[in-house]
């Protein structure tokens, strides 16, 4: 026979127990120094549990599951994913691998129509732009395919210090160009339309080491990220947009440079737009 | 983005519409991230989890009979990939009394005692640790837990127990010896 009220401790310690029960429970606590030890450690250790913060989900933690069940769809489910597009968009980076671009815009970019896309695809070259494939659903909808901002791209540059300067300002450039041209105004419509949607991997690994753990703020939306060197050192470097709040269109970029491995900051720059 | 109740979204998957599916993966992906998190105490191996766990769901929504709430469902899954992602990795940690490899300052607890609580919590056999995360952190009723883990509610309270005996002692630094231990049931609606 199992003397020691086992299954009573637990709702004793959480403070649950009906009063005849406690009493119960406290005849025996009082005789056996075993379950009196018990009770004093799993106090404490509810006590350490129940102050266990909420733990911050990385940024692009909806993202990634999304595009892979998205994915995954296709395959298993009869239902058509109206979204295609990632999954679309996801075979662009997949296929080429040295710049990806991805991102929609309203206006039109002749640059970076699908078929200066195609034709980077089939002859990849240093810092090409690649556009998505239009889906079906896009072709229906009567939505205009382009390819733009958020952008993910490896490249071979190595920034410094010094080069960081001129180039805070020509993404500072680009972020009014892709504004003028219907990149989402604020964080806000960033976050709630399609532009989100198309930040894919690696681009939401890399902001996530960027944001290295801090609690994804949706008041600042990745507009440029890029895989490149920093001093020599494997870098990841994100312009971010933003402004005062996140109903408040954009006033200023931050570029913030942190280290591949370690995602500890190597730089930060920021410029008013 | 979606609205309803979890029960509306569910069937409305089922009858097609794959937004409704979005609407669940935005209202629950935290949490599951959460427990995920605590269950396995890294944030590459709780993101791997949290994907899996909406798969698994993707596959086995049109079973969901409805029975128990969405969210015990959703719960069931969690913890079942997170057991089966714990077994898969022991043949290569053999003792259970290792400490885990975990960053020290891994930025998603805040504080050094939440590091330390973490770290102690992976050294609980995880049949406990996962009563310990559903009902100390995550807040879980007795009942809930008990229709999550497909078993009777004094197993639940027991286990409770022993899990808190085994963390205080995990934190104390001191052996957790032979806890006994037992399986959950595989119970997949």
């Amino acid at each position: 026979m199992n003397d020691h009220p086992e299954e009573l401790l637990a709702e004793y310690v959480d403070g649950s127990l009906a009063a005849d029960d406690r009493a119960t429970v406290e005849a025996h606590l009082a005789s056996c120094s075993l379950c009196a030890d018990e009770v004093a450690v799993a106090e404490q250790a509810r006590m350490f549990l129940t102050e266990l913060p909420e733990v911050p989900v990385p940024f692009g933690t909806e993202q990634r599951i999304l595009q892979r069940t998205r994915g995954r769809a296709r395959w298993e489910s009869p239902f058509a994913w109206r979204a295609a597009r990632v999954a679309a968009v996801a075979a662009a980076v997949v296929g080429v691998g040295t710049a990806v671009f991805l991102g929609s815009l309203r206006g039109s970019d002749e640059e970076l129509a699908p078929e200066a896309g195609r034709q980077a695809a089939e002859e990849p070259a240093q810092d090409a732009a690649v556009a998505p494939e239009p889906s079906s659903a896009e072709g229906a909808l009567g939505v205009e395919p382009q390819a733009a901002f958020p952008a993910y791209k490896e490249s071979q540059t190595n920034y410094t210090s010094a080069t960081l300067t001129t180039s805070v300002r020509r993404f500072a450039d680009e972020a009014r160009a892709a504004l003028d041209q219907g990149f989402p105004p604020t964080a806000r419509e960033f976050y709630g339309g399609e532009s989100f949607s198309l930040l894919v991997e690696p681009a939401l690994k890399a902001v996530d080491c960027v944001n290295n753990g801090v609690p994804p703020d949706r008041t600042v939306v990745p507009f440029i990220v890029e895989a490149a060197s920093f001093e020599k050192k494997p870098a990841y470097l994100v312009v971010y947009l933003r402004g005062p709040d996140a109903d408040t269109p954009y006033d200023r970029i931050q570029v913030v440079v942190v280290d591949r491995e370690s995602c500890g900051v190597l730089h930060f720059a920021r410029q008013n737009l | 983005m979606d609205s309803g109740t979890d029960e509306e979204l569910v069937r409305r998957f089922v009858d097609g519409d794959s937004d409704a599916f979005t609407g669940l993966v935005e209202r629950h992906h935290a949490r599951v991230y959460n427990i995920a998190f605590r269950m396995l105490g890294g944030r590459e191996d709780a993101l791997d989890a949290a994907q899996d766990v909406f798969l698994t769901c993707l596959r086995k929504l049109r079973g969901f009979r409805g029975q128990s709430a969405f969210t015990t469902w959703l719960h069931r899954v969690t913890v079942n990939v997170c057991l089966d992602t714990i077994r898969r990795r022991r043949p290569e940690k053999p003792s259970g009394d290792e400490l885990p490899e975990i960053p020290v300052a891994d930025p998603s607890d805040s504080t050094a005692q939440a590091v330390d609580v973490q770290r102690a919590l992976l050294r609980v056999p995880e049949d406990f640790r996962t009563v310990l995360v559903l009902h100390d952190v995550q807040g879980q009723p007795y009942e809930t837990i008990a229709e999550i883990l497909g078993a009777p509610i004094g197993t639940v309270k027991s286990r409770l127990h022993r899990g808190r005996v085994a963390l205080g002692k995990a934190l104390r630094g001191e052996h957790l010896g032979a806890l006994p231990t037992s399986n959950v049931e595989e119970t997949m609606e």
